[in-house]
């Protein structure tokens, strides 16, 4: 049975997620991979304003965390990296001392940095991200290695009012690689603008000040 | 003079950060802050407290926090923005606000030879990562610093830093 591709997860958590649902994503493969699948629907120049990618490697989760603290009735998705998942592993023990429920965490394991596997992460011979996660004091944690039952364990989480944590083993391939690297993708500043954007209208909050407008004003 | 952020000033830095609308706070516990600790902790209906393990991740969740529409702070150790260099650097391509509140160790007065690891170190670490700061040598400077910080912060998307030193400080024990 072959392994479940990275875009394949992504597009499957792409397809999933529900307009009202917002979804940090951490730089590099999980980024440069969602992108194109993004872009069938939004062509450049467009964006999605539920979706925030490109934070920075360790980073992801507890940015998501934050959010999930902020806005407790929304359901906040985070799409982490084995890599960067290991590199800051104190904020899965964090989360679970938080605790929130509207909390999703989604690892795509390609067991390596980059996606190349001649650059292997310690998931790819020791490293148990599930057994971690529980050990840090999340209770619901679900391991996944097809499409089918990531599809499966994903919608349940959104549906559920539970902190979750899904570990899912993934492959990178080698279109998919090509794809991901594309430069027209590149666009991250753009999709936290949106991102933003969409909090403020659908929050009625305003996190641009207008001060700048208001100095100038005749 | 050296030592921990004085009750005083904790119960003035609490004030000052309910003025200034602050309502989500990251903090790694620690003795060198927890008169600020204890003083936030006491008005929960304010501040939401979000207790973290590693300075760096404080810095993101308040990051998340600011985009769900907190204002955030962020309290640490000075060896804690040693720790965030990296988070300082990553978030500079999304221009999160906060508001960073540390105590300002290794200046004349401090007894705890440990601290000399951060003689002459936290000012020019904070310039050349481009954090506007300010240095709290009084109690009275407090609230008024932390509302200035709180508007630089949100006004201009940095993270404003507040160092506390000098009469904020009491006491040379480490317990």
């Amino acid at each position: 049975m072959s392994k479940l591709g990275q875009m394949e997860a992504l597009d499957i958590i792409y397809r999933c997620i529900r307009k009202e649902d917002l979804v940090v994503g951490n730089m590099n493969m999980s980024t440069w991979c969602m992108q194109p699948i993004v872009r069938k629907d939004f062509p450049l120049g467009s964006q999605p304003n539920n979706l925030l990618f490109g934070i920075d490697m360790g980073f992801c989760t507890a940015t998501a965390c934050g959010l999930a603290l902020a806005l407790p009735h929304r359901k906040v998705i985070s799409i982490d990296g084995d890599g960067a998942i290991l590199m800051k592993l104190a904020v899965l023990a964090d989360v679970a001392q938080a605790n929130p429920s509207n909390l999703v965490i989604v690892v795509l394991d390609n067991e390596s940095y980059g996606g190349r596997p001649k650059e292997p992460t310690c998931t790819a011979t020791v490293a148990d991200l599930a057994a971690i996660a529980r050990g840090s004091g999340i209770r619901n944690v679900k391991s996944v290695n097809t499409a089918v039952d990531l599809e499966r364990e994903f919608e349940r989480s959104l549906e559920e009012k539970e902190l979750t944590f899904i570990w899912a083993k993934v492959q990178l391939k080698a279109e998919e690689i090509s794809m991901a690297f594309d430069e027209r993708y590149w666009v991250d500043v753009e999709w936290k603008n949106a991102f933003i954007r969409n909090i403020e209208k659908t929050e009625g909050i305003q996190l641009i000040t207008k001060t700048v407008i208001e100095h100038y004003k005749p | 003079m050296a030592g921990r952020i004085s009750d005083e000033a904790g119960r003035l830095a609490a004030e000052g950060l309910k003025k200034a609308g602050i309502n989500f706070v990251s903090i790694l516990p620690d003795i060198q802050h927890t008169s600020i600790q204890e003083a936030l902790q006491a008005d929960p209906k304010q501040f939401m407290i979000h207790h973290m393990s590693e300075e760096g991740l404080g810095y993101a969740t308040c990051c998340g926090a600011w985009l769900g529409g907190k204002k955030p702070v962020l309290i640490c150790t000075t060896a804690g923005l040693y720790n965030m260099c990296w988070a300082i650097s990553a978030f500079k391509n999304f221009d999160f606000p906060l508001v960073l509140l540390i105590p300002h160790r290794g200046v004349l007065g401090e007894t705890i030879w440990f601290m000399r690891k951060y003689i002459h170190r936290i000012e020019p670490f904070l310039q050349l990562f481009e954090v506007p700061f300010e240095v709290l040598n009084r109690n009275e400077e407090i609230i008024p610093t932390i509302i200035k910080a709180s508007e630089t912060s949100f006004n201009l998307y940095v993270v404003s830093t507040i160092l506390f030193s000098g009469g904020t400080l009491s006491g040379g024990t480490l317990i």
